[in-house]
């Protein structure tokens, strides 16, 4: 039974890893219009003297947006930053179980944010906010895409959580370390294991 | 209160739990504690105002270039060109680091940029030869920081912005500071390693014939530099937008030299974004703390402190570098100037000192609290780019150059014509 | 008299202007607790040291985050459109206008509030120094604004510019004196004072000083639920003290403050701040009136008055309306 939804996990992990890269794709792309929405309004301000695409307004939901869709990316490469002076010198099963740790703590941030973001957007569209601008943008546009990076990135730490949870109790310390561990460890075992070859 | 958020940032800090998750866990038990109010029913609200900040774009902008160039080959050439000019001072590749952040530092407008960058190409050549890691990746967090001190400056436009001060001033004012740093930079590297010679590399010699033909290599930074900072003393383009324009230039030079693919603009999206990711998950985890904290009456007590120790200037200026440092070891940079600047600028302007130097002086502070731990975004960031090796070594090589921006915060103290004589000039 | 006895958390406006350090931190932090003999007190912060935008701060205290709050009314239109009712481009020349204009619109802004902000209640409508437009290239008028490219903030000022045939720029405000002094704009919209604090004259030589960019109005509300809790004595006393000792001190001040801002600006009159500037102060003609009156009610008062329900239309013609003599309708 047990392995059946490790091994659902593990399929599913796959997914949610595309997934997350193909995010963070899309906001890269969005960083990348940003240069083209700049590029646009300079080259406008200079030849007809005004601003064509309000590039300053936009630029802003970008920012918001791209961010929230790459932290599931920035996750899956064990790139949100912890502090591993004390962590490395725990035994496994320890360290196994402050990954968890580090993950649940993640999911309760992100957890909390979807919900309060929620309230935001619903707000938003509820009461019909609009930006302060020639534009008047409707806020509930750029919001409901920001709030959909929170949800993705809470999906992400849940599956991951549940998938080191049962490693933990499994006794998988390897797969626990690979899914969550600090990078750093990574690297010594690579180091480790080159060592043992040559 | 302020000792019990220390503490549990300690600890949690320690349990590596992730720095976002710290901060926030921090700002929500001492908003349980501290305040009549929900404050957690603010929480969407700003996070929102905190992540649509059409300033902060500047930062994967500026990331981005920096990949583009580490993709392309471009920051290679530059490090060796500069390599080739430097490495004969005692402690070899660090100068060629700190040479590289330096030139680099003039197309950026953000220090995690610049140390991201010049980490890319610098570390498999430091690992390559066999450098202690400790300086070496010191070295390069380090340098970082003058991205933020040398113009453009996305630090400088926000404590403009908080104190109303011009902004074109400022960026004359942070390029002669900067530039001294990073001499002092290379002067204090010099001295640890004739000192300590292990923890530098082999002194290495380039013939002239190497020098001269490698200056070829530098054609493309200096090209970038043309574009943003030109940009900006033109009229065409403001500091933020410099930053797109930059990006742009960036691709047009790689096409130019034949160095573009789609393979490599979506490796260097992919760079960006999970650098993006790591560093913005953390600036939104701490506005929210710095939300908290002023809620719950911490700057308020900060003013008080300040204003009632009844001091003279110089004396509140001591107390205010100390704040500093000590809040600088805790608190992300842009939110420390967020939640600072307001508060300290207008009582030591009212004490008489410049407030465009005074803009200087908070940014070299700046640029310290980057680099110290437990919480130092450059550390992070080179730690993050380095992919392995304790965190430890990053932080202890950071140290000495702590100690240089400190001899700096005294010069610029007792000579602040260092950072004033541009700006006069210009007026 | 028999007063409750309560604290209040206070958020003000922009911590590094006047209006916050010379009345809404004096009148909140001291005063109140003076006048009470220490019943009533409150402790005042900053929605920028707070690391906010200013255009929250109302939906925070419908939440019950803060107790009191101010901000710039034009910051908060987002969420509640009635409120842009209050000030509107060139509506109010002078500060007597300006001030007859909020005080006919506060009822109608009283029930705006309730309503958008679960009963919230108004305590006080203070302006910033009239917004005036700063320019780095000649003009003798409103009307050579056209064509000139100008950053402004705000919905309706920006429909205000377009309206006069300017091409509204928009720019993050931070970087604006460079944008000027480089000619990436023509010309930008600010305070009298603030302006002069943040050296716009220095990057920019000539001053067309009406109020392009209205007054920027900063209001003043309480959660309703503290309000509430409050004695109906304890009200009325509140009331009558943040009127007679914040909001009237403030409107007073608005005139010397507006003037001395011009003075420190062009040169012309007593600049007590420090070195005085030396811009062209460019003379408003009646021409520049009619002018204005008709793009209110031919372009701003139309598209407001399609943004809110057609009650607060008629309610703003019976007051501004009448003070002002301008009709809106969809
Ligand atoms: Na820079
Ligand atoms: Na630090």
């Amino acid at each position: 039974m047990l392995l059946h939804v490790t091994s659902f996990l593990d399929r599913l992990l796959v997914g949610v890893r595309a997934g997350s890269q193909w995010f963070a794709r899309a906001g890269g792309v969005l960083i990348l219009l940003t240069v083209v929405l700049v590029t646009i309004e300079v080259a406008s301000r200079m030849i007809v003297g005004r601003s064509a695409v309000h590039a300053t307004e936009l630029t802003g939901y970008i920012m918001a947006i791209s961010a929230s869709w790459s932290f599931a990316y920035t996750l899956m490469n064990k790139a949100h930053i912890r502090i591993d002076a004390l962590y490395l010198n725990f035994p496994m099963k320890v360290r196994g179980m402050l990954d968890l740790v580090a993950l649940l703590s993640l999911a309760m941030f992100s957890i909390l944010v979807v919900n309060a973001v929620f309230d935001v957007l619903s707000d938003s569209y509820s009461g019909g906010s609009t930006a302060n601008t020639p534009l008047s943008t409707p806020l509930w546009i750029p919001q409901s895409l920001w709030l959909v990076g929170f949800v993705w990135f809470s999906f992400a730490l849940g599956v991951m959580s549940l998938r080191a949870f049962l490693g933990l109790i499994n006794g998988e310390a390897d797969k626990v370390q690979e899914l969550a561990g600090t990078p750093t460890l990574d690297e010594q075992i690579e180091e480790e294991s080159q060592g043992a070859r040559s | 209160m302020i000792l019990t958020a220390l503490l549990i940032l300690m600890v949690l800090l320690l349990l590596s739990v992730p720095v976002a998750a710290t901060l926030i866990a921090l700002a929500l038990l001492l908003a349980e504690l501290f305040s009549p109010f929900p404050l957690i029913n603010a929480m969407g609200d700003v996070l929102w105002s905190a992540s649509d900040k059409y300033l902060l774009i500047a930062i994967p902008l500026f990331i981005l270039l920096g990949e583009i160039l580490v993709r392309t080959g471009i920051a290679r050439g530059t490090y060796r060109s500069l390599e080739s000019w430097m490495s004969w001072l005692p402690g070899g590749l660090l100068h060629a680091n700190i040479g590289t952040a330096t030139l680099f530092s003039a197309t950026s407008g953000s220090s995690v940029a610049t140390a991201a960058t010049i980490g890319t190409v610098a570390l498999p050549q430091g690992k390559e030869m066999g450098y202690d890691p400790k300086l070496f990746t010191g070295s390069i967090a380090a340098g970082g920081t003058l991205g933020i001190m040398i113009p453009p400056s996305i630090n400088l436009i926000v404590y403009g912005f908080l104190t109303e001060t011009s902004i074109p001033q400022l960026f004359a004012a942070g390029l002669i500071p900067g530039l001294v740093l990073a001499l002092l930079f290379i002067v204090g590297t010099a001295l640890i390693c004739i000192w300590k010679p292990a923890l530098g590399g082999p002194s290495v010699s380039h013939s002239w014939k190497d020098r001269i033909s490698g200056l070829g290599h530098l054609v493309p930074v200096l090209t970038l530099f043309g574009i943003v900072v030109g940009s900006i003393y033109a009229g065409v383009a403001t500091p933020t937008e410099a930053a797109s324009l930059g990006v742009l230039g960036a691709l047009v030079i790689a096409a130019f030299m034949k160095k573009l693919s789609v393979g490599i603009i979506t490796e260097a999206l992919d760079g960006t974004m999970k650098t993006t990711g790591m560093i913005m998950l953390i600036i939104i985890a701490s506005y929210f703390l710095n939300f908290v904290l002023a809620s719950s009456g911490v700057t308020r007590e900060l003013t008080a402190f300040l204003e009632n120790a009844g001091l003279g200037p110089y004396s509140t200026l001591m107390l205010a570098i100390l704040l500093y440092i000590v809040l600088g070891f805790f608190i992300e940079t842009l939110s420390l100037m967020v939640i600072t600047i307001p508060i300290v600028a207008p009582i030591l302007i009212g004490l008489g000192f410049d407030q465009v130097w005074l803009g200087i002086l908070i940014i070299l502070l700046i640029e310290m609290a980057l680099i110290t731990p437990p919480v130092g975004l450059n550390l992070y960031v080179v730690q993050g780019v380095r992919k392995g090796g304790p965190f430890s070594d990053v932080m202890k090589g950071a140290m000495p150059y702590v100690g240089m921006m400190f001899i700096m915060a005294i010069l610029l103290v007792l000579f602040p014509e260092v950072a004033t004589f541009l700006p006069e000039l210009l007026k | 008299q028999d007063l409750d006895s309560t604290s209040f958390n206070y958020v003000g406006s922009w911590s590094s202007l006047s209006l916050y350090q010379n009345f809404e931190k004096p009148f909140w932090e001291n005063h109140l607790s003076e006048a009470s003999d220490g019943r009533l007190t409150a402790e005042a912060t900053t929605f920028d040291q707070m690391g906010l935008g200013g255009g929250e701060v109302y939906r925070l205290m419908a939440r019950d985050v803060i107790e009191i709050t101010s901000t710039v009314a034009d910051y908060a239109v987002e969420d509640a459109p009635e409120l842009e009712g209050l000030d509107m481009p060139m509506i109010a020349p002078d500060v007597d206008t300006a001030r007859k204009v909020a005080n006919a619109f506060r009822p109608v802004l009283a029930d705006a509030f309730r309503q958008r902000f679960d009963g919230a209640q108004l305590l006080a409508i203070a302006p910033y120094p009239s917004q005036m437009v700063f320019c780095n290239a000649e003009i003798a008028g409103l009307s050579d604004l056209k064509g000139m490219k100008v950053r402004a903030s705000g919905r309706t000022t920006a429909e205000f510019l377009q309206a006069l045939g300017a091409e509204g720029i928009t720019l993050n405000f931070s970087e604006v004196p460079g944008a000027l002094q480089r000619g990436v704009i023509d010309c930008a919209v600010t305070g009298s004072l603030s302006g002069y604090s943040s050296g716009w004259h220095e990057v920019s030589t000539h001053l067309y000083p009406l109020p392009v960019g209205g007054w920027d109005h900063v209001v003043t509300a309480m959660n309703g639920k503290k309000w509430n809790s409050l004695s109906e004595q304890t009200q009325n006393w509140l009331m009558t003290e943040v009127r007679e000792n914040y909001e009237t001190p403030v409107w007073e001040s608005a005139v010397g403050e507006t003037k001395e801002g011009i003075a420190c600006l062009t040169g012309n009159g007593d600049c007590s701040r420090g070195e005085a500037g030396d811009m062209v102060l460019v003379k408003a003609t009646e021409n520049d009136f009619t002018n204005a009156a008709r793009h209110l009610e031919e372009t701003l008062l139309p598209n407001w008055a399609e943004r809110v329900d057609q009650k607060w239309v008629d309610r703003w013609n019976e007051t501004v309306g009448e003070v002002t003599g301008l009709n809106a309708s969809k």
